[in-house]
């Protein structure tokens, strides 16, 4: 059926700032095409159950753009997202030529007409448009926001645009630069650690990350021939919890910089303290699984600029991993 | 004359139900029958077998959705797939399900190309079409999303006569033929919900997986 042959693959899902479990990859439809002015696909496919087009599989998921033109692009696009959410998840984008929405409308009318459908849409609607200047947009939304498809259905699937004007709801620069700040993505964090599986009382433990996460990130939606804008994610720092509040427990050290400082034989501050770890005072034999729960988070400033001079500050992405730290204790016996 | 209309939409509150837990059988309330009755929506919770052809039938289990605006929008739903298969059960003489889909959007071609399949390769079904685990998860202005299981197996293709096919597709068999079909709806000015687009998840996908019993 033809409604089966749209179908591609994907997920949905996504989860909160600072979550260790975070979320998602950002799906490109690069240059898709607008599924509003689109015609029928041919009825070559044996019948099927299902309607409509088919959500992506899996449970990661960053945006996806259905019935949109818009493309993304960038290295912020395939890691960990924080779940950000356009705030107006439909929208509308220029689709067609007046002509070319007569010509599909007179088309699909003769296809619902040969299927014995004589449904009473008036193309007269369309055919008056023919000679106007100006074009149908079409609606197009975000199909990985739990609202974007009650969005887009609660809005009109097009609407005609006379020439130099934006319709209530119509794409602008900054919906552009919300949409690239949802398909942004950050890496989740890879804690190394030294000593790595289990520490000791008063034994540093150094604290990094893995990987080329000192990078930026950022992703630019493109409208094609019309605007674009970007967003950036700069790493700013790392934040440590020791997996104790406790003082007398375990010491923090927090000189990290953006990544953390790998260990290195004799780069110790002198004193034997790391310049960026925790120095656990007491053994984990009383916590939970017998091991301190260390949480790294890793904190990136978000920056979106668009083409027509527009800038905005979002809220810095944090997003966390955790490990499981045993601390033993060595026992001496000093003999006089 | 749109511009009102789409302004109107623009305040419009998403109240989706984001961040569920995976449940089987989508977590729904599967109608045990109980006396109580969604009267706006003109459903009763619970189990109801509907005849769209003979030897078609539709079993709805309807939910206990008490806020009459989601029970409508559902029974909208439900109305729509039983229409559509109708359609099918009739041989396309019946083409009512036109009624419930709003005729200037992309739904409208999904449909009547879902129905048409069927008639242009002379083909017809029999059988019981389970929809369950009906929801609205999402209501946003004048839009809704209403999700619901469908259970195909019961199902079977049959030529324009209602003989079983030899061979039946592998659509109508598991586990391809659980899924999770949805559909966003928007809400009349006479009160009534009229369908404006489809998507659904096949028996792979993660959501889908809800539908599992």
């Amino acid at each position: 059926m033809s409604t089966r042959t749209s179908a591609k693959p994907g997920t949905e899902s996504g989860t909160r700032a600072g979550a260790s479990t975070v979320v998602a990859v950002a799906f490109l439809l690069a240059g898709a095409v607008l599924a509003v002015g689109a015609p029928p696909a041919a009825a070559d496919d044996p019948a099927e159950g299902p309607r409509g087009e088919a959500f992506q599989k899996g449970n990661t998921a960053g945006v996806r753009l259905t019935n949109s033109k818009i493309g993304l692009s960038g290295n912020g696009l395939g890691g960990k997202s924080d779940g950000y959410r356009i705030p107006q998840p439909c929208w509308y984008e220029p689709n067609m030529s007046a002509e070319d929405m007569l010509h599909l409308q007179v088309r699909e009318r003769k296809d619902a007409v040969e299927s014995g459908n004589n449904y009473s849409e008036n193309i007269r609607d369309y055919a008056d448009k023919v000679g106007e200047k100006g074009k149908w947009w079409g609606i197009s939304y975000d199909a990985n926001d739990p609202a974007g498809a009650a969005c887009a259905a609660g809005r009109e699937s097009t609407v005609w645009v006379p020439e130099g004007t934006t319709p209530v709801g119509g794409i602008t620069a900054q919906q552009l630069m919300q949409i690239a700040r949802a398909a942004l993505t950050v890496p989740e964090p890879k804690i190394k650690l030294s000593p790595d599986v289990k520490s000791y009382v008063n034994l540093p433990t150094w604290v990094w990350l893995d990987g080329a996460e000192a990078a930026p990130r950022s992703v630019t939606a493109t409208l094609p021939g019309v605007m674009s804008a970007t967003v950036t994610a700069t790493p700013q720092g790392l934040d440590i919890d020791p997996g104790t509040e406790d003082e007398n427990r375990a010491k923090v050290y927090k000189d990290c910089g953006t990544t953390g400082k790998p260990y290195t034989k004799g780069a110790d501050k002198g004193d034997d303290s790391p310049p960026c770890g925790v120095r656990y005072l007491r053994s984990s034999i009383d916590q939970p699984r017998k091991a301190y729960t260390l949480t790294v988070t890793s904190v990136w400033t978000v920056v979106g600029n668009d083409s027509q001079g527009g800038q905005l500050n979002y809220d810095p992405i944090r997003v966390s991993a955790t490990r499981d730290v045993p601390v033993g204790e060595v026992q001496s016996i000093v003999k006089n | 004359m749109l511009v009102p209309a789409c302004m109107l939409l623009l305040a419009g509150c998403a109240v989706p139900d984001a961040d569920r837990g995976f449940t089987p059988g989508g977590g729904a309330e599967p109608a045990a029958a109980t006396a109580a009755t969604t009267a706006t929506a003109g459903y009763t919770p619970g189990t109801e077998t509907i005849t769209a052809a003979p030897g078609l039938t539709i079993e709805v289990e309807w939910p206990d959705e008490p806020d009459p605006d989601r029970s409508s929008a559902i029974k909208a739903f439900a109305d729509d797939f039983t229409a559509q298969w109708r359609a099918v059960g009739t041989l396309g003489k019946d083409t009512s399900y036109i009624k419930g889909i709003d005729v200037k959007s992309p739904a409208i071609r999904d449909a009547i190309a879902w129905v048409r399949n069927f008639l242009d390769d002379k083909e017809s079904a029999r059988g019981v079409a389970k929809l369950y685990a009906l929801r609205v998860p999402a209501v946003v202005g004048r839009g809704a999303e209403v999700d619901g299981c469908v259970d195909l197996t019961g199902v079977r293709l049959t030529d324009q006569e209602g003989t079983p096919l030899a061979r039946q597709p592998t659509w109508l068999k598991r586990p391809r033929a659980v899924f999770l079909q949805t559909a966003g709806l928007v809400h009349d000015a006479d009160g009534g919900w009229r369908i404006r687009l489809y998507r659904y998840a096949d028996h792979s996908d993660e959501r889908a997986k809800e539908c599992l019993r």
